[in-house]
């Protein structure tokens, strides 16, 4: 029994310079545990740091631009990538000829393939794009068009500008010359 | 971007059903020499532009439906204009030259609407200019005989068309005649001989043989340039 109580009294010792011990790292604790809780809770994100750096703000209006452009900017890519090439409006398909004009009332082209004759551009369903399709054989063209009566000499569409009676022409390499 | 543009007009059309729209019915021969009997001027002018359409027509360097419009123009000149314009058409036809070209230009004046001296004017100094190119070029051995008394080559391949040096001719005349008529200063022979370059290079192997295209580009310079205008302006060629 004596063995026992020794040894009880023992195991009580080390116990207590165990707690004794851990007293020591025990105290202040829950505070230190608190300080580092709101330690992490100030330090700023990542879109915070970024933001402070360069000044970067956030703005749903600016998002969903971003998010627009990103969308044409892949539908560009997938359309270079699928698209047809550019059609060889000339040869066998014919040249087109065209003018972007709401307003217009009638609307003709004319040029060294007409004799300076003018050949009416049609648009059937109003929407303002008059546009004729000529038969032409390879060659080099000078033309204009008359909107309402009025000489356009100038078609963003041509090869070139030549000038002449003080007036602009447009002109077109038709065939193999490239050009439209 | 721009032919993305376009393609995008065709697609947009596409559903449309357009469809192409066909140019006037050619005229003929004989309708261009009844116009000409009709036109008040000289028996023996008519007689020599008579001979001379004839021929020019059968060449392919004259084009019915073009010279048909031109004369309808004529008829509706005075008299005295109207035997100016059938006058420079006469000289023109006897150089051998393709026509369809300056009858367009004489078109184009007079559809917008310019008297007959300012077309005259035009018409003067892009004729002066295939003289004095042709002449430059027989000189320079560019050409080998005058396009007037050129036939095609019994070892060529017969020709659709006008002769290539005819077209030669042409090109390098009009592109000089672009830059002049645009108002540029004929002693600014380098920016006549870079538009000249461009001119032929772009039709070089399509509408004109690459070969004598070389051959003309290995002699163009802006002193030759200068040569044909120089002559094309002198006094004494008025």
């Amino acid at each position: 029994m004596m063995w026992s109580s020794d040894l009880e009294e023992r195991i009580r010792e080390v116990l207590a310079q165990e707690a004794e011990a851990a007293r020591e790292g025990l105290e202040g604790l829950e505070e230190r545990v608190m300080r580092a809780i709101a330690q992490r809770a100030a330090q700023p994100s990542l879109w915070q740091r970024l933001k402070e750096r360069w000044g970067l703000t956030f703005s749903p209006r600016w998002a969903l631009a971003g998010a627009a452009s990103l969308a044409l900017i892949l539908g560009f890519a997938l359309g270079r990538m699928f698209a047809p090439s550019p059609l060889p409006l000339s040869a066998q398909a014919g040249t087109l000829f065209a003018v972007v004009n709401p307003q217009a009332h009638s609307v003709a082209v004319m040029g060294d393939f007409s004799a300076w004759e003018p050949i009416p551009l049609t648009d059937p369903d109003g929407d303002g794009i008059w546009t004729a399709v000529l038969e032409l054989p390879p060659g080099r063209y000078a033309y204009a068009f008359l909107v309402d009566g009025r000489w356009v000499g100038q078609d963003p569409q041509a090869d070139e500008y030549v000038r002449s009676f003080g007036e602009y022409a447009s002109v077109r390499y038709v065939g193999t010359g490239g050009g439209a | 971007m721009r032919s993305w543009g376009l393609v995008g007009l065709v697609l947009l059309m596409g559903g449309l059903g357009w469809a192409q729209v066909p140019l006037a019915p050619p005229a003929t021969p004989d309708q261009v020499l009844e116009l000409l009997q009709t036109l008040p001027a000289p028996p023996d002018l008519k007689q020599s532009l008579t001979g001379e359409l004839i021929a020019a027509m059968q060449e392919a360097r004259l084009t019915p439906g073009v010279a048909l419009a031109f004369l309808k123009e004529v008829a509706e000149l005075s008299q005295a204009d109207g035997e100016d314009a059938l006058g420079i058409l006469n000289h023109a036809l006897a150089g051998g030259y393709i026509l369809d070209p300056l009858l367009n230009a004489a078109l184009k004046g007079l559809r917008l609407g310019r008297p007959w001296s300012e077309v005259a004017g035009v018409l003067k100094l892009r004729i002066r200019l295939l003289d004095t190119t042709q002449q430059v070029f027989q000189r320079q051995g560019v050409l080998l005989m005058p396009l007037g008394e050129a036939q095609p080559s019994v070892l060529r391949a017969p020709q659709p068309g006008p002769l290539p040096e005819a077209k030669l001719v042409l090109e390098t005349a009009w592109a000089i005649g672009d830059f002049l008529v645009a108002g540029g200063s004929p002693a600014d022979a380098g920016s006549m001989a870079r538009e000249v370059e461009e001119r032929l290079l772009r039709l070089r192997g399509w509408l004109l043989p690459a070969d004598l295209v070389d051959r003309l580009l290995a002699e163009l310079s802006p002193a030759l340039i200068q040569q044909i205008v120089g002559l094309a302006l002198s006094p004494e060629r008025r």
